[in-house]
């Protein structure tokens, strides 16, 4: 009787430990390779220089669908006499729950920030800044372009 | 003594009295005036609608632009372009019928794709209408002239989801264009998706930022130069025209300036000594000759 019992116990502990093995092989963050590249545009404007970064997270669920989170900074540096105007930020995607976006100009630099999770397959992002010549009058728009993709299949 | 009475005059009941016409006329001229300005600020807050004069079957503009497809962008790399141009193939009573063009190409002349689209502008209003009748709403394609800083103007959608531009810069600055560069006014909707700059003379896009899903072209983002048009834009910008290329050449101006100012410098300083010896030389000489005598 006791020795069923112990037994019993352990079949169930073992079904427990096998069910959360399965679980979390499922659902543990993965991170994977993913693929990052950008390319700015920066032929018209000899003056301002592009910084862009990202952070990608892409993992598996018990969903079949590729997911994955990303933090993505782009950054346009100028010096007197260009001055920034206008920021824009573009997303071109799929993404799920949430996303957000900060843009922040003051003048000399412009800063834009992104987070998005759950997105699908890949997404691009057009980052752009609106530029102005203080010396020669000139204006122009110049564009970044990132595009992620996310993680392999496993 | 004269002058004391009139000064008593004035305040005086009857100088009061002599004043009163006067003074009522120039209390109406100032509320006149008053009414007028007020009157022409209220009305030129919003800028007012003028059918494009430069507008005739045939006219044309062809910008490059910004798309928001990732396989293009890929092809971008590879030397690829994109093209946005619209041309007027008919204007009858104050509907102009457009012809869209959206195309990708590399630069050896290969055509990677192309799509058409046909549109109706009411000339009067910038209203974009369907082949079926139905108003889609403003177009930006081309603005009013010679907006002022603080004026505003309708550049998308339709009452009451209308977007209103605010003309931030109005002259003093310029884009480049295929005829150089034009003095332009710049717009923004303040964070609602479009800015961009118009031609001072007559108000067709030198470059917006924004969607063109209205256009049928849900990819396109962004126009970036003006690369081709039949509109006469006006005389170019001298300004950035000249300081561009200053600015351009500075690497190869820079030191031909200092190499000729120093050949000049010192061209003069010899010229100077020569002049020196020469003196000194004719005074001797004068000398030389004056002393037997």
């Amino acid at each position: 009787m006791g020795v069923d019992c112990i037994g019993k116990v352990c079949e169930v502990v073992l079904v427990v430990c096998v069910a959360f093995a399965v679980v979390s092989m499922l659902g543990v963050q993965v991170v994977l390779c993913s693929d990052f590249d950008y390319d700015c545009d920066q032929k018209l404007d000899p003056w301002a220089t592009w910084g862009n970064m990202a952070e990608i997270y892409g993992y598996y669920s018990t969903n079949p669908l590729k997911y994955g989170s990303e933090d993505h900074i782009a950054q346009a540096w100028t010096h007197w006499p260009m001055v920034v105007l206008e920021g824009k930020v573009y997303f071109n995607g799929t993404y799920g729950q949430e996303y957000s976006v900060y843009i922040e100009i003051d003048g000399l630099s412009y800063y834009e920030s992104e987070h998005y999770t759950y997105y699908t397959g890949t997404v691009s992002t057009e980052s752009r800044a609106y530029f102005y010549n203080s010396i020669t009058g000139s204006h122009f728009w110049n564009n970044c372009f990132a595009h992620v993709t996310a993680g392999a299949e496993p | 003594m004269y002058c004391e009475t009139t000064r008593l005059s004035l305040f005086s009941s009857s100088g009061c009295r002599r004043f009163k016409p006067v003074l009522a006329f120039l209390g109406i001229c100032t509320l006149f005036l008053c009414f007028v300005c007020f009157g022409v600020e209220a009305n030129e807050e919003f800028i007012p609608e003028v059918p494009p004069a430069w507008l005739k079957v045939g006219t044309y503009a062809e910008y490059r632009c910004a798309l928001s497809d990732v396989n293009f962008w890929r092809l971008e790399k590879a030397g690829a372009e994109s093209r946005f141009g619209w041309e007027c193939i008919n204007l009858s009573d104050h509907v102009a019928t457009l012809n869209f063009t959206l195309f990708g190409f590399f630069r050896n002349g290969t055509t990677i794709f192309q799509k058409n689209t046909i549109g109706y502008i009411d000339v009067n209003t910038r209203n974009l209408i369907c082949s079926n009748g139905t108003v889609v709403g403003k177009t930006a394609l081309w603005l009013p002239p010679y907006m002022k800083k603080g004026q505003k103007v309708v550049v998308y959608g339709k009452a009451p989801d209308e977007g209103v531009a605010e003309c931030f810069f109005s002259g003093g600055v310029s884009a480049r264009t295929c005829q150089g560069y034009q003095e332009s006014y710049l717009i923004t909707t303040h964070g609602l998706g479009i800015t961009g700059g118009f031609d001072m003379d007559t108000g067709l896009c030198q470059d917006l930022s924004g969607s063109y899903g209205h256009l049928g072209f849900d990819e396109m983002t962004l126009l970036f130069e003006l690369t081709a048009t039949n509109v006469d834009l006006g005389p170019r910008y001298l300004r950035t025209e000249i300081l561009e290329f200053l600015l351009r050449t500075v690497p190869i101006t820079v030191p031909i300036i200092i190499i000729t100012l120093i050949a000049v410098i010192l061209y003069r300083k010899r010229r100077k000594r020569k002049k020196r010896l020469q003196e000194r030389h004719l005074e001797t000489s004068q000398q030389k000759t004056s002393l037997p005598a």
